[in-house]
Formats: structure tokens, C-alpha cells, sequence
């Protein structure tokens, strides 16, 4: 029942339109990456899911609730803002407090233990903490909240290697024990693309994908060699992008690869390789971009 | 065990290798247990779904099986099955991929058989 | 409860205020009955709860973004935020309302200071501080319990509705666009434009609208709860108005 379904929901803000009549499914106890390049509401869709904005058309279910007509709907759900929303004044112990309030399964002791791990000071005030310790702040409180959804935008800025890697176990760590829906929303793909079951694309006002990343990756691979031979070889296929260094090239195209294509492709002295989901991402979202 | 993350290799199917590697290397004895998946998922920070698929290719194939309440164990017999399995995929995998390479750089069969006796030699 | 939980939030929130507010009033007092023991002179003062009614209004003013940003944050929703709102400013002026009564009895101890109430509802109306001919004080502020009781009941009314006045302006700013931010500042300016062009006309109204407000405020009954039932009701229509345009209030980023 943490499921989360968009159903043709649209947003105008003034009279720029953000999404169009967009509908999709996120599927209980998946972890999703939610990817797209800036400014193209990721934030405003994640703001609709959890009422804080209303779509100008269109309806929005956690489980089977309407989110804008259930409190409990909406109590489902812990949803990390870039923005801090809380009191810039208040410091991060009455963060916790204040948070226990409202959700009755936030764990203080978990908070606290996290705060030890992470360095961070919770006798301090929310407006003295750096970027990164204040996303720190924000990812503690969300871990701890036990939400049933927990949605993270941005959960990365401003944080360094050491404490990247210790939020990416104790997510993985939350989501073993206690199997969750899980958001994360960023446009930095790479180190996150093997924490994700699923991923959804936004661009040009629309879902451009929403998928298995395994389905995703196998949908497309790469093939380089000479250009001559590149050439011939993707005469008859979709290209996704092309790159040329000289007399080389590199094609990703769409779809698998048959055996009949492989055994073309190691006859004519090409390489084939797989496609990462952050380059995958730049060629469909690039300006242009073509459909896969 | 060792995930190459760049590979054309998927995730699961890397991590079913690697275990069976580590079996056949007698890393993990037969009876004794493997990594659970939360171990590998947390270690290498990979999403669960994704160990659990290569875990389930390797009780498919009977390598490992579940102890209800323990854990993941090495199957009586695996490490034989696997060591029969990849001499099998020997030919294929290695042999042909040698030719072919050789082929590209012109060297003779009877160069091969060479080198390999003195390399063999060399140890 | 949720909505109690965000008036305790509410509450404790402007707690902070309330103490600076009352360390300055306090203060200011206290040097007002200083000054007036050392020089012995007949120094008198009245209706300082007017600073309260100030004070309520800003307090007004600025309890929405933050408080309705915070409630977001921990998914609370818009009729139980309101709820929560509405409560915690009940509460507040009660508590400041009973504050200061206390306040004043202690004040009155030193130097003749009647409360905005005693001005409008009791004898003082008539009697006025001190005798025209001698100059000698005269008035005598009364401790009797309904007096007590019903300064504090007319206060809070009034602290009540101010906040929410407070309230609903800065809700009207934060839901308008900048062309509307621009039509509500300047309104009130082309309002009195409006009455003093129009006042010749108005001159007929005027009999009727000051004996209505005469009525609503209970003045020439002396009936203190006529004003507190006007205040409440009031409050009442600024609390729709209120719901209304937090029922659609987004969030901005």
C-alpha cells in the first residue's frame, strides 16, 4: 500500500507549463531513481506527490488515497527538500523532536546514533551548518523518520566520499530491514545506478522512461571500431548518439543485440560494450535527444 | 569476490561468478556459508534485487542452497559441478578467444604449443 | 492529534517573542513607577496594554510561512495546520491577556494607569483621572471579579482577533502575485482618497454607522461582552477568509 500512482496530472505555473498530462506508476518496496536534467520538475512532480503544490489537472493516489484529500496518505511519507523547511533557528536535536511529534515510528535513538557516525553536532542550529552537513541533517531525519516512503531530492549536495558511501549503506541497510518506496531524485547518476531497481526519466514535459534499470541498460549498447566499419554496421539501426575521434567511432544504438549481429560485430574487428546509465541518460536527454 | 561495475557483464550474473570463483577456489567450502545478500548489497552497495537475482541463478543450478533462519550454503557437490561445468566452457571460452587472437597476429598453432610448454616451464 | 501538536509547536515558537516582549514591557514599567516615586510627582499613565495589541498583530503577521512550511515539511495537512494555528493564537492571548491584567493591578500599585477597558467601560468614562478643579486624582481602579474577568475576557478577544487580522494580511500577500502585492499595498491609500472625496456624502451614513458601531461595541450600555462578541465574530469571518486562502496555499521554491 506505499505505492504511489500519477494519473494525467499537468502543471501550469503562471502560464509556463511544466509537466503535461503526465501518468505514472511507483511501484511499492522499489527503490527509483528519479533523473532529469535541471529545471525540469522533478521537484515540482515530487511537491505534488506529497501536497505541497497541486497539480493544475490530474490526481495523484498513495496507496488508494487521493493525496490531497488524506492526511494519512500523506503521513506515508517523509520527503526531503533541497530547501530546508524547517525553522532556520531551531537546532538539529529539535529537528528530531520536533519531528518524533509527527511521525510516530521516527526512532531518536537511530538519530542520534547516525548524528555520532556522520560528525554531526546536534546541539547546533540548523542555519550554522554547512551544505553538506545540512543534507547530512536532512538524511538523518529522513532515515529516521521510518517512513513507509521515503522520497530524497538532492540527497547528495555538498557531501563528500566518506559520507556519500555511508548514506548509500544506511539507506541500502534501512531498505533490507524494513522494505520501503524510495525516491531518490538527483541529476548525479553514476554512483547511484547500482542502488536503484528502477528509473524514471523526465524530459520535455513527460515521462520519457520509466523501467527496470536492467531493462533500460539491456535496450541499448555501444559498438566502436573504425568509423568505415561503424558505419556499415548501423546502416539499418536506431542510433541513439554517435561519437568520432579522428578515424574512430562509437555508436550506441537501441535495442539487444541478436547473435547474428554479435557475430557481425566481432567479424568486421568492432568492439561492443554495455552503455552506462549516466551517458544513456545524457543521450536521451540531450538536446534532441532521440526516443528509445 | 570482485565486481567490475563497468563491465558489459550484468551485476547479478558478476556476482554468481564470483562466488562460484570463490567455490571452486575452495574460498567458501562446500556446507559452510556464503555472504547473506545484505552483506554483498551493503558492501558493494548494490540494490538487493539485484544480488538476490544472481543468488537465485546459483540455487537454480543447486550451487548454493538456504538454510531456513541461517544463511546461504555451498551445496554437497558444487565445487565438482563447477569445475566440470567451466572445463566444459573451456574450449569456448578460452581456446577460441586465444585463436582468434593469434589469428589476428599471425601466429602459427605450433607457436602456441610453444609458448605454452614454456610458460608452463617457467613456473 | 496533530492539530494540537502544531499549536504546541505554534506556542513554543513564539514563546521566544513573548519573553523579550514582556522583558521590554516589564522594563519600561518599572522605570515609569521608578521615576515617579523618586520625583514624587503625579505622573500617570493609561491603556499601555495598546503595546499587546501591537505586538499580537505583528505576531500576526509573521506566523504563516515559516509555521506553514514547517508543517508541510512533517506532512501535516492545510485544515489541521489552520487548526493548530488558530488554537496556539487562542492561547497566546489568553495567556497575554491574563499577563496583563496581573500587570496592571501591579502597576496600579504605584502609578494610576486604567487599561484600555477601564477607559471605555467603566466610571472612568465619566470621572476622568483626576478632578478638573483640584487636579487631585480621583479615579479608583476597580478589582472587583467581573471587572477583572471581564478586562481579561475583552482582551483577549482583542488580541485574538488583531493576530488573525495580522494573520490573513500576510496570507493575502502570500498568496497574490506581485501586480496584486502592489493593488493591496496601495488600497488602503486609495480607500481614504475614496472617503475624503466622497465624505459630504458619507456625512448622511455617518449618524448610522457610529450608532451601529456604538451597538457592536457595546459602548453606550457599558456592556463589554456586546465588543467581545463583535471581536470573536469577527475573528470568525477573518478565520473563513483565512481557510479559504490556505486551502490552496503551495509552497514556494
Amino acid at each position: 500500500m506505499n505505492s504511489i500512482q500519477v494519473n494525467n496530472v499537468t502543471k501550469y505555473y503562471n502560464n509556463n507549463c511544466v509537466l503535461n498530462n503526465v501518468s505514472l506508476k511507483f511501484e511499492s518496496n522499489k527503490i527509483y531513481g528519479l533523473l532529469g536534467r535541471n529545471g525540469v520538475g522533478k521537484t515540482t512532480l515530487l511537491n505534488m506527490i506529497t501536497n505541497r503544490v497541486f497539480p493544475t489537472t490530474g490526481q495523484i493516489l498513495i496507496g488508494d488515497e487521493d493525496v490531497s484529500l488524506s492526511q494519512s496518505a500523506l503521513e506515508k511519507v517523509y520527503y526531503m527538500t533541497e530547501k530546508t523547511l524547517y525553522l532556520d533557528g531551531m537546532t538539529i536535536n529539535k529537528v528530531f523532536s520536533w519531528t518524533k511529534e509527527f511521525y510516530k515510528d521516527f526512532d531518536y535513538d537511530y538519530a542520534m546514533k547516525l548524528s555520532h557516525q556522520f560528525g554531526l553536532d546536534t546541539t547546533k542550529k540548523i542555519k550554522s551548518l554547512s551544505t553538506g552537513f545540512k543534507t547530512i541533517a536532512k538524511l538523518i531525519t529522513t532515515l529516521a523518520s521510518n517512513a513507509e516512503i521515503m522520497i530524497f531530492d538532492e540527497p547528495i549536495l555538498g557531501l563528500d566520499a566518506n559520507h556519500r558511501d555511508m548514506f548509500y549503506k544506511r539507506l541500502l541497510e534501512s531498505y533490507i530491514e524494513n522494505p520501503k518506496t524510495i525516491i531518490l531524485s538527483t541529476h548525479i547518476i553514476e554512483e547511484i545506478s547500482d542502488l536503484l531497481e528502477m528509473v524514471v526519466i523526465i524530459n520535455d514535459e513527460t515521462i520519457l522512461m520509466n523501467d527496470s534499470v536492467e531493462n533500460l541498460l539491456n535496450n541499448a549498447y555501444r559498438v566502436s571500431g573504425l568509423s568505415a566499419d561503424v558505419e556499415r554496421f548501423i546502416e539499418d539501426k536506431q542510433v541513439i548518439n554517435i561519437e568520432t575521434m579522428a578515424a574512430y567511432k562509437a555508436a550506441t544504438i537501441k535495442g539487444m543485440a541478436s547473435e547474428q549481429e554479435m557475430n557481425r560485430i566481432l567479424a568486421s574487428n568492432l568492439e561492443i560494450s554495455k552503455v552506462e546509465l549516466q551517458k544513456l541518460f545524457i543521450y536521451l536527454t540531450q538536446e534532441g535527444g532521440k526516443q528509445i | 569476490m570482485k565486481i567490475d561495475f563497468s563491465s558489459q557483464v550484468p551485476i547479478y550474473h558478476q556476482i554468481a561468478q564470483s562466488i562460484e570463483n570463490d567455490i571452486i577456489k575452495g574460498i567458501y567450502e562446500e556446507e559452510t556459508q556464503v555472504p547473506s545478500t545484505t552483506e554483498i548489497s551493503l558492501n558493494y552497495k548494490i540494490n538487493p534485487a539485484t544480488v538476490a537475482k544472481g543468488y537465485n541463478l546459483l540455487v537454480d543450478d543447486s550451487i548454493i542452497y538456504k538454510k531456513r533462519g541461517v544463511g546461504m550454503f555451498v551445496a554437497l557437490g558444487a565445487k565438482k559441478k563447477l569445475t566440470n561445468k567451466r572445463k566444459k566452457d573451456f574450449s569456448k571460452t578460452y581456446v577460441k578467444k586465444l585463436l582468434e587472437e593469434a589469428d589476428k597476429l599471425e601466429i602459427t598453432v605450433e607457436e602456441i604449443i610453444e609458448m605454452i610448454k614454456g610458460a608452463d616451464g617457467n613456473e | 492529534m496533530k492539530f494540537l501538536k502544531i499549536s504546541k509547536f505554534y506556542f513554543f515558537e513564539s514563546l521566544f517573542a513573548i519573553k523579550i516582549y514582556y522583558a521590554i514591557f516589564v522594563s519600561v514599567l518599572a522605570l515609569l513607577a521608578f521615576s515617579r516615586m523618586s520625583s514624587g510627582g503625579n505622573m500617570s499613565s493609561s491603556g499601555l496594554e495598546f503595546a499587546t495589541v501591537i505586538f499580537m498583530f505583528v505576531v500576526g503577521l509573521d506566523s504563516f510561512k515559516s509555521d506553514f512550511y514547517f508543517s508541510q515539511s512533517v506532512s501535516v495537512s492545510r485544515k489541521t495546520f489552520l487548526k493548530g494555528v488558530i488554537l496556539g493564537i487562542l492561547s497566546i492571548s489568553m495567556l497575554m491577556s491574563v499577563i496583563d491584567v496581573i500587570l496592571n493591578r501591579i502597576y496600579n500599585l504605584f502609578v494610576p494607569s486604567p487599561t484600555m477597558f477601564d477607559m471605555l467601560y467603566t466610571a472612568y468614562r465619566d470621572t476622568g483621572m483626576r478632578d478638573y478643579r483640584t487636579l487631585e486624582f480621583i479615579w479608583k481602579q476597580s478589582n472587583e471579579i467581573y471587572i477583572l474577568l471581564s478586562t481579561f475576557t475583552w482582551q483577549f478577544a482583542l488580541y485574538t482577533f488583531v493576530c488573525l487580522a495580522g494573520l490573513l494580511i500576510t496570507l493575502i500577500y502570500y498568496r497574490s502575485n506581485k501586480l496584486m502585492r502592489v493593488v493591496v499595498s496601495i488600497s488602503p491609500v486609495i480607500f481614504f482618497m475614496l472617503m475624503r472625496g466622497l465624505g459630504n456624502y458619507l456625512i448622511d451614513f455617518s449618524g448610522s454607522i457610529i450608532s451601529f458601531m456604538d451597538k457592536a461595541f457595546g459602548y453606550s450600555n457599558m456592556n463589554p461582552y456586546m465588543a467581545v462578541i463583535t471581536f470573536l465574530v469577527a475573528g470568525g469571518i477573518l478565520s473563513a477568509f483565512i481557510y479559504l486562502l490556505t486551502r490552496k496555499a503551495e509552497i514556494k521554491e
